[in-house]
């Protein structure tokens, strides 16, 4: 167990340097750089300035080097845009996005496990249709068209909830961030739930038809016991790879909610540094999204095996 | 050898027949998309209003007859838009689904099937690529190589090729420990036939669901591309880039945000539901 765990963190940190690799040398074989954004009547010898200010006139892979070695001090460098240290901005607008993704996936996994479950026990019954057509439609509806739609209904017509931003009151439903909350975390909910239904039915299904279930059942354990105990316990490794699966992407915020509902999260904040040029943001938020991944990639691979004992490490 | 043949023929054609009748949902889907696609690219031909001519004077007019479906805030007919985005949508989708598949399933069978250094090299990249976010690798590439049609097919199959390697690498091995593949290897079968020739033939199967899958994921990322204003560029159109003119003007006319939205959603709805009847 232990030599598994290090081995993956061996991996994990192996791949999140060739992607920051891949990444910095995506950024800076941008023509231009950000010189060529600052400002457009800017001379020449403006623009070299500000390179040499910036160090751009270095060789890519020196400069990779020496970024490298300062993010190993903990210090991502200074946002071209906002003045401010990287880790600062990174750690101003990740706890908002955290909050929206926590919410959303909270409520996806207490909405599509249970609701799988049932459309499992009950396959074709109106409870599964219902849920199938609305998980389809999850599916296939652009998050960000649903969220112009969920504003239009619920800001523009009932004056019901603010529709963007996360403190400032206006709109309808006053301040504070629950009300701001309710509309980007409902979207969200909407898109993502369904691929956890989706896979909590279909390893319902296959765990309710299994021996073990048979076995329950012929012991006179009680349904509740056999679908809870039994079935979903069993059912439940599928599941928390979806979960996963999830997270990762959440935690990259939905740039494309954020930006809609003007969410000062971290998808947002890459948004706005992507067309601003600020190289030190996005390759501050590349690396802090690609380490959560990684690590959420490797705690749902040991909690697999505390799960279910019949998963080994080797 | 005439009489193998023509069994196979009836064999598939009775296949085809059974898919019909047990996945009606899928058959449904498939004629859907054939009348997008053929309204899309054949109505231009019969609808001759150009989709990018403004008029100030006509803007944000309600559905009439010269224009039936009314126009958006620069007086551009939305039906016009509404085809022309279409065919950009839908092309750039299925392209860049030919793109993630040709590199996805190459570098998922080299490695699945040469395995040592090989699939540790190239199985890293693929993690590499899959724990950065879609959404914020397309904004990387869009930075950096711009933002035409050609580039944007070319950055969402990047996207997503190591999904459709994953799929691949795990196919490949599990095909590889085959019999049939250890005899042609025994009858003197080089390494390149026999992964050509015996190995990524029997992943057709689960490469057609998953390139369906792909084609409505890579136009939703178009969508949303052209909606942050990182994709197709006005003042070509297309549905994402639409919905993005819809949302400054969503308390003045929110009829602009209904069509654009519906066509997407309708064809990503197909093309989901033809994967999935096709997965089972």
């Amino acid at each position: 167990m232990t030599r598994y765990v290090v081995r993956r963190v061996g991996l994990g940190v192996m791949t999140l340097l060739i992607m920051s690799l891949i990444v910095f040398l995506l950024i800076n074989a941008a023509p231009g750089g950000p010189a060529a954004i600052v400002n457009m009547n800017a001379t020449a010898s403006q623009r070299a300035a500000l390179e040499k200010l910036y160090g751009l006139q270095q060789p890519v892979i020196e400069r990779y080097a020496s970024w490298l070695w300062s993010v190993l001090h903990g210090n991502l460098g200074v946002s071209y845009s906002l003045q401010q240290p990287v880790t600062q901005v990174i750690g101003d607008y990740f706890p908002n996005t955290a909050l929206l993704a926590g919410a959303a996936l909270g409520l996806s996994i207490l909405i599509g496990v249970p609701l799988g479950t049932q459309a499992a026990i009950g396959r074709g019954r109106w409870l599964d249709r219902l849920a199938s057509l609305i998980t389809m439609m999850g599916l296939s509806v652009p998050d960000y068209w649903l969220a112009i739609l969920a504003i239009l209904v619920f800001s523009v017509w009932l004056h019901l909830l603010p529709a963007s931003g996360m403190n400032a009151a206006g709109g309808g439903g006053g301040g504070g961030v629950l009300p701001h909350m309710i509309l980007p975390v409902g979207v969200l909910t909407f898109v993502f739930m369904p691929n956890v239904f989706v896979i909590a039915k279909a390893s319902m299904i296959e765990a309710l038809q299994a021996d073990y279930t048979r076995t329950a059942r012929g012991k006179g354990a009680s349904e509740r016991r056999v679908v809870y105990r039994h079935a979903l316990r069993n059912a439940f490794n599928p599941v928390l790879s979806v979960i996963g699966l999830i997270t990762t992407v959440l935690i990259g915020g939905d740039a494309i909610v954020e930006t809609v509902f003007a969410w000062p999260g971290i998808g947002r904040l890459m948004v706005e540094a992507t067309s601003q040029r600020d190289y030190p943001v996005m390759m501050g938020v590349t690396i802090v999204i690609g380490a959560s991944v990684i690590c959420i990639n490797i705690i749902v691979d040991i909690l697999y095996g505390l799960l279910d004992p019949r998963v080994r490490y080797d | 050898m005439q009489l193998a043949t023509e069994h196979g023929v009836m064999l598939r054609r009775d296949g085809l027949r059974r898919w019909v009748r047990h996945h009606p949902g899928g058959m449904a889907a498939a004629l859907g998309l054939i009348a997008i696609y053929l309204g899309v690219f054949l109505g231009p031909i019969v609808y001759r209003v150009s989709p990018t001519a403004t008029n100030p004077l006509a803007a944000l007019l309600p559905p009439s007859s010269a224009h039936p479906l009314g126009t958006d805030p620069l007086g551009r007919d939305i039906l016009a838009r509404l085809l022309a985005g279409g065919q950009v949508s839908l092309i750039v989708g299925v392209l860049s689904m030919v793109v993630a598949i040709v590199i996805g399933v190459l570098v998922g069978a080299i490695a699945g099937y040469f395995r040592g250094t090989v699939e540790m090299v190239l199985m890293r990249i693929v993690d590499a690529a899959l724990a950065i976010p879609a959404l914020i690798l397309i904004m990387v590439e869009v930075t950096t190589f711009g933002n035409s049609p050609p580039v944007i097919i070319l950055v969402i199959g990047l996207v997503n090729w190591p999904a459709m390697a994953r799929v691949a690498y795990g196919e490949v091995l599990s095909i590889r420990e085959r019999l049939y593949v250890e005899a042609a290897l025994a009858l003197g079968c080089s390494q390149w036939r026999l992964l050509r020739r015996h190995i990524v033939p029997q992943l057709t199967p689960s490469i057609v669901s998953m390139a369906t899958l792909t084609v409505a994921w890579s136009i939703l990322l178009e969508s949303a591309l052209s909606f942050l204003g990182l994709g197709i560029q006005p003042p070509l159109a297309s549905w994402g880039g639409m919905l993005q003119d819809a949302q400054s003007y969503v308390f003045i006319d929110p009829t602009l945000a209904v069509f654009p939205g519906i066509m997407i959603f309708l064809t990503v709805l197909c093309f989901n539901a033809l994967g999935n009847s096709l997965k089972e």
